[in-house]
């Protein structure tokens, strides 16, 4: 199954489950509460969704190390290698 | 039940091993596979430190020199950098013109004559240093590709603003809910592989530039080949160059969607 049909999978199962609740498909006679939890649901999801997206990429950009030590060192080694290699004869 | 990832290949090696009555111990040969394009300033550079840690961590090893027709004669420092290295060590397989990473490392596996394929930029922007940690892990867990991961660990960039790097955590992001590929770094191109990993995985793959590398690791996952990590540090010298602009973006997400769509 492609990644897509996963997703068009499970999104269905969620939204038949919530059309369910939400409209008394069934006709399962649930509590109101149940219906009044149910009907923002989706949007309630995104919005969630939406938050801890932003959160996680903020937070992974906040992290996201500068390697300075490593800049540097090439720095070095890249003068080390030249002089290395015009004594072996390298014509650059 | 044989590892699935290597499974066809095995069946099709013993059909031809039943005629070869001896078994060679083989120790691990580790091919370096460097597609260049204008690197005539790198190109020393990159050879002199992987001389330096292959020689000092001891693995056996070559370097397969993969230039297309480039104009800045990068070939002619290769064969330089061949007659100081040695044609053992050095290995020249040029093309006549840019054809891009897949078919270069599909022309360059032919020729390796390692058990291992290692694959990288020759810009200087990933470091040979990091070789022997990256072999040490195959080593560890027997995995069929190793990763260079920016984004886990200590693992990092250099030369990157805030820009560059929200769209590449943003980019990576939007991957791993999409496709949830079982790696950190899917964009990254400093790589390890099992030869016979990789030869399956190319011919595989259709996409090209930044997707190419994501496929790669979708396409191993769907082989259900095992995948280590290894944090790299990432020192983006071109940078200022290359800017990463609208179109590129717009062809990330049009090859990411195909992927999405069908694997």
């Amino acid at each position: 199954m492609t990644k897509l049909l996963e997703w068009v999978f499970g999104v269905s199962l969620i939204g038949i489950a919530w059309g369910l609740v939400t409209f008394d498909l069934l006709d399962l006679q649930l509590p109101p509460r149940y219906k009044e939890v149910a009907w923002p649901m989706p949007i309630y999801l995104l919005v969630v969704f939406g938050c801890y997206s932003l959160a996680t990429v903020g937070y992974r950009v906040a992290t996201f190390n500068d390697c300075e030590d490593a800049a540097q060192e090439l720095q070095a080694q890249i003068k080390q290698a030249k002089d290395d290699l015009k004594k072996k004869g390298l014509k650059m | 039940m044989p590892h699935r990832c290597l499974y066809d290949v095995r069946h099709a090696n013993m059909a031809s091993r039943r005629g070869n009555a001896k078994t060679q111990l083989q120790s691990d040969k580790y091919s370096v596979l460097l597609p260049t394009y204008n690197e005539r300033e790198n190109l020393p550079l990159i050879v002199w430190l992987l001389v330096k840690y292959f020689g000092e961590s001891g693995y056996n090893y070559e370097i397969i020199v993969i230039d297309d027709g480039s104009p800045d004669g990068t070939l002619q420092i290769a064969e330089q950098l061949q007659k100081i290295y040695g044609s053992d060590k050095i290995i020249l397989r040029p093309r006549a013109q840019k054809l891009g990473l897949g078919t270069a490392y599909i022309h360059g596996i032919k020729h390796a004559t390692g058990n291992f394929v290692i694959i990288m930029d020759a810009d200087l922007s990933h470091h040979p240093k990091f070789i022997p940690q990256f072999i040490e892990k195959q080593k560890e867990g027997g995995y069929d590709l190793v990763s260079g991961t920016r984004y886990r660990g200590d693992g990092g960039v250099y030369g990157w603003d805030l820009r560059r790097k929200l769209i590449s955590r943003g980019a990576n992001f939007v991957t791993q809910v999409l496709l949830r590929p079982g790696a950190s770094d899917l964009t990254g191109s400093f790589r390890l592989y099992k030869k016979e990993v990789l030869e399956k995985l190319v011919e595989r793959c259709v996409s090209k530039g930044y997707v190419f590398q994501m496929e790669m690791i979708v396409r191993a996952r769907q082989l259900d080949c095992t995948i280590g990590e290894v944090p790299i540090s990432f020192v983006d010298r071109v940078y200022g160059e290359s800017k990463l602009g609208g179109n590129e973006i717009v062809s990330f997400l049009k090859g990411l969607l195909t992927l999405f769509a069908t694997t």
